[in-house]
């Protein structure tokens, strides 16, 4: 059997739903908002595309606009992953 | 290694990998003890992507990357330990809500303290001997 590239995608979207449920259940509810922090910092995993879309150093529309999807993505990804291990420092402290 | 090599082998090993990382790392963040060490292992995760991006790109033009990304983690940065300013209260007062109970017994006998107390002040008592 060969799969081509739509039943492929379709595999790993049937099997990360799977992960992804098994992850975030039985989470204890004061990890809550860590974990939704830190799960929006690896959305930040966009900046991979952003980062194929400007590879000229010409000022084109294109270029320009990936610059700006880097930029706003590598906010996402550095912003979440401080304030994330912020959070989580603050709360080894109470403990 | 020639490009070729790297971009159909090398670069999709290392998307797995991170994909891998992100997987523990959110996994270790679901546990209060392990919970920073999960968002480490996601943050080398999130290194070892924009890695491979970049090792998939091979030759190009590096600049408005390197100037997109830099200015990117500045404003993240920035924003990062200023928005940490302001949330410190609100996750204070939430963590303190949580250790207490609110509902438990010692709530109630803290509520029935304060009734007491305010039974007790003296504007009260003269109203209720006048």
């Amino acid at each position: 059997v060969t799969l081509g590239p739509l039943l492929i995608g379709i595999y790993v979207f049937v099997l990360a739903s799977f992960v992804g449920f098994e992850m975030i259940t039985k989470v204890p509810p004061t990890l809550h908002t860590p974990l939704m922090s830190g799960a929006n910092a690896i959305s930040g995993i966009t900046i991979v595309g952003a980062i194929a879309s400007a590879t000229t150093g010409a000022p084109t529309v294109a270029n320009i606009l990936g610059a700006l999807a880097i930029v706003t993505a590598m906010i996402n990804v550095v912003g979440g992953f401080l304030v994330t291990d912020r959070m989580l420092r603050m709360f080894g402290k109470k403990k | 290694m020639s490009h070729e090599v790297i971009k159909s082998t090398l670069v999709p090993i290392i998307y797995l990998l991170s994909t891998v990382l992100f997987i523990f790392g959110i996994k270790r963040l679901s546990k209060v003890k392990t919970a920073r060490q999960g968002n480490t292992l996601a943050a080398v995760g999130m290194l070892f992507a924009i890695l491979g991006a970049l090792l998939e790109l091979g030759t190009v033009d590096y600049r408005w990357i390197v100037g997109g990304m830099a200015l990117g983690a500045v404003i993240g940065a920035v924003f990062a330990i200023r928005v940490q300013m302001t949330a410190i209260p609100e996750m204070v007062a939430l963590q303190r809500l949580r250790r207490h109970r609110i509902g438990s017994g010692r709530d109630f006998g803290l509520l029935a303290v304060g009734c007491r107390n305010w039974c007790n002040h003296d504007s009260l008592r003269n109203a209720w001997n006048r």
